[in-house]
């Protein structure tokens, strides 16, 4: 059972709490933007390519970095990938709302993979991410890269609902 | 051998999928996958990692064989099960459509056992396996008809 629970309850679980409820918050308090079952993707899949990509770079034999105080599974690892949710959902929230185009989309990755980055070495600097061979910099690779997909991905969800979408069904143009 | 069969089995796998007319809507597709692999990620984190009843190789192809099956071979599955499901009318025949998915779930498991992808601890036992695998269908079930009604507000299903 002391694997499960945090060895000390002190800055990283603080961290993961506090910076979960802010985006939270943020999220609920924006209008309403997209259809229920759009925001539900959104959200799954900022938590699925989080899961996937962490599986991928924490355990052995790759074992990059662990997360928050242990090599062990913790509890608190769960809020830690439900981050990544409001995070994804923020994300395509100003780009859709901006009606973001052109050139401005390289721009528009370019300052959310900063933010992302930068939100990453906070989490460094409160011990959520303890880094052994990963560096800082791989992160801001990792999340340009993701964050085009990410766009992909909304460009191909937005036409599928036009597509599928009932009369009565919200609008999202 | 592992990694060169399980990417096979995944990408044959996804062009299956991706290539023939579904019965699911792409956005359950979706919403599964995420919380499939989110079931996983805390059944291996808490049964693999902390308590050592599954060890994943620590070798790096058969580490990649083990992502594609938990990945794409594992969630496809499921959503193809899901989709016999939706199908199928009588519940007798929904739940032989559970058994048989968990046993060739079970299979895939028991083959990356045999080509040391993973590795049950001693204590491990077959009624766990199916416990899990059963558990973890009808939590998928329960998820799916969740998704279904949220997504029938809005869209053609």
């Amino acid at each position: 059972m002391n694997k499960i629970l945090p060895q000390r309850f002190d800055a990283n679980e603080w961290f993961l709490i506090v910076s979960l409820l802010c985006v939270v918050v943020i999220a609920s308090l924006l209008p309403r933007r997209f259809p229920a079952i759009v925001t539900i993707v959104f959200l799954s899949l900022g938590f699925g390519i989080s899961m996937c990509a962490d599986f991928f770079f924490a355990p052995p034999p790759n074992d990059f970095y662990d997360v928050n105080d242990s090599k062990y599974y913790e509890l608190f690892e769960i809020p830690f990938y439900y981050l990544y949710a409001p995070f994804a959902y923020l994300f395509v929230y100003f780009f859709d709302k901006w009606k973001i185009r052109g050139l401005l989309v390289t721009l528009y990755v370019l300052i959310w993979s900063a933010i992302g980055t930068g939100f990453e070495a906070l989490a460094v600097y409160f011990h959520v991410f303890r880094y052994k061979t990963w560096r800082l910099e791989y992160s801001w690779v990792f999340y340009l890269a993701v964050q085009s997909i990410y766009l992909l991905l909304y460009h191909i969800i937005k036409k599928q609902y036009n597509e599928t979408k009932r009369e009565e069904g919200r609008d999202w143009p | 051998m592992a990694i060169t069969l399980f990417l096979t089995i995944s990408i044959i796998l996804a062009l299956f999928f991706f290539t023939t007319k579904r019965r699911l809507h792409l956005f359950e597709g979706i919403v599964l996958w995420a919380f499939f692999l989110n079931i996983h990620n805390n059944f291996i984190g808490f049964a693999g990692v902390d308590f050592h009843l599954i060890r994943i190789s620590q070798r790096l192809p058969n580490f990649i064989a083990y992502c594609a099956i938990r990945n794409v071979i594992f969630p496809l599955f499921i959503i193809l099960f899901l989709e016999a499901v939706v199908s199928l009318r009588r519940s007798w025949a929904k739940l032989a459509c559970l058994v048989v998915a968990v046993h060739l779930l079970m299979g895939i498991v028991l083959l990356a056992e045999r080509l040391n992808v993973l590795q049950h601890s001693a204590k491990w036992t077959a009624g766990w396996s199916y416990l899990s695998w059963t558990a973890a269908l009808l939590l998928m079930y329960g998820i799916h008809q969740w998704i279904r009604r949220v997504l029938g507000k809005d869209v053609i299903v």
